[in-house]
């Protein structure tokens, strides 16, 4: 009998919903738990003791931590549907991409959470073009999807491209991911959102800039 | 086997130690070649043109980057030999977690100890503390981090004695009297071949710091 898979996250997190696509692409039930991030549940504290954060996955009882980990995790324990490509050299290249994104993500938080009257920190906004240029030549070139045809952990783990960004340039009134000058990147986010999984798998845009605006004030 | 397998790193690189450590666990065949940080070779900024940095390993021409991507894909690769992550999915997410969290804060914690200004000295010291800390709680009473057998958390960590010396001068602590169980984890790891001739003396690193920095 297939053990139970819990997963606690919140509707506000990025890194949450990487782990309800890997999931729902693999069709793998569970039961999710949302957690209010200011009054953390005792089952959370006592489930990621180190870092206190969402999401964590628990697996037959046994807690999981870090989105990318729990991604391997789920990719390792239900094969089916996989979400990285089988040799090793083309996992290494998978894997580099999604660190490169997840390293650079946290400098880039700096541009979006300055105070609203401050002007856009010119440098950030030149560090993400920077970066968007990066990804889409290298990373994406002229494949549908980083994974290549079909969509795969880089994708997922990049997913924060579609709402998330937009948001974030919605509130700072800031054009970063264009399709003048990122084009290929740009059909990448239109194409990933009409995934039905994903589609079906996203926070309300209205909702979320409304939280992320609250957040800031 | 007809494997061409090049390593470009430079010496004091913790991050390259971890490469070196995993290349001689299994026994394969390299070519080293130091790149200094501060005059990077063509071959490297050609093999790594996003980061710039070392570790990078050569495979039959093929650049892996980022060190511990570099060492699960020797560990996958060459995966008849020494097994360095474990075979059960939970305990692999566990040893990941681990890595990662070495990832996240050791380095970090470590620098700090050396550039922070006067005033913030106390909080760095305690954020080095607390860090060190809970990985001394996480290895309890086992042999490695890993259980019986020496594995990824270990490696991902070791490389780092290194630093201790460099560490205790700058946070003036003992690494000894705050962390036994670690140290003597250190030493355990020591007694492997593969990391006692990875590892460069505490005294070289020290002054290598002191010079590269200019600390003195």
């Amino acid at each position: 009998m297939e053990e139970k898979v819990k997963l606690l996250g919140c509707w506000t997190s990025g890194y949450s919903y990487r782990v309800i696509w890997a999931l729902k692409l693999k069709g793998v039930e569970y039961d999710y738990i949302e957690e209010d991030l200011r009054n953390k549940s005792d089952m959370l504290l006592q489930f990621n003791p180190v870092h206190k954060k969402i999401p964590v996955l628990v697996h037959g009882g046994k807690p999981i931590a870090e989105s990318l980990v729990i991604l391997e995790y789920i990719e390792e324990t239900w094969p089916e549907s996989p979400l990285l490509p089988k040799d090793s050299y083309e996992r290494a290249l998978a894997r580099f991409w999604i660190k490169f994104g997840d390293d650079k993500g946290r400098t880039l938080s700096v541009l979006f959470f300055q105070a609203p009257e401050e002007k856009p920190d010119e440098n950030a906004i030149k560090e993400v073009v920077e970066f968007l240029k990066i990804l889409e030549e290298k990373a994406l070139g002229d494949k549908k999807y980083f994974g290549g045809n079909n969509i795969g952990l880089v994708d997922i783990a990049y997913g924060w491209l579609c709402h998330w960004l937009r948001a974030l340039e919605d509130m700072r009134g800031v054009k970063v991911l264009e399709p003048s000058t990122l084009p290929r990147l740009h059909a990448w986010v239109e194409n990933f959102e009409q995934i039905p999984v994903i589609q079906e798998n996203l926070p309300d845009y209205t909702k979320w800039l409304a939280h992320l605006k609250s957040r800031r004030n | 086997m007809g494997d061409e397998v090049v390593l470009l790193d430079f010496w004091p690189s913790v991050f390259g130690m971890r490469v070196r450590i995993a290349l001689a666990e299994k026994g394969i065949e390299y070519e080293y070649k130091d790149d200094n940080l501060r005059n990077k070779s063509d071959l490297l900024l050609k093999m790594n043109p996003v980061h710039k940095k070392v570790p990078v390993l050569i495979h039959n021409g093929k650049p892996v980057c980022e060190s511990l991507i570099i060492v699960q894909y020797i560990d996958e690769v060459w995966k008849d030999k020494s097994p360095l992550l474990p075979s059960d999915p939970h305990q692999r997410a566990h040893a990941r977690f681990w890595a990662d969290f070495v990832d996240q804060k050791v380095y970090a914690v470590g620098r700090k100890l050396w550039e922070t200004k006067r005033e913030e000295q106390e909080a760095a010291n305690k954020d080095f503390l607390e860090t060190f800390k809970t990985l001394e709680t996480e290895l309890g009473e086992k042999p490695y981090f890993g259980g019986e057998t020496f594995g990824f958390v270990d490696i991902s960590l070791i490389t780092f004695y290194s630093r201790f010396y460099l560490y205790e001068r700058f946070g003036k602590l003992s690494m000894e009297a705050e962390f036994p169980k670690i140290v003597a984890w250190a030493k355990r790891c020591l007694q492997k071949e593969s990391v006692a001739n990875t590892l460069p003396d505490q005294k070289k690193i020290y002054e290598f710091h002191m010079k590269w920095f200019g600390l003195e």
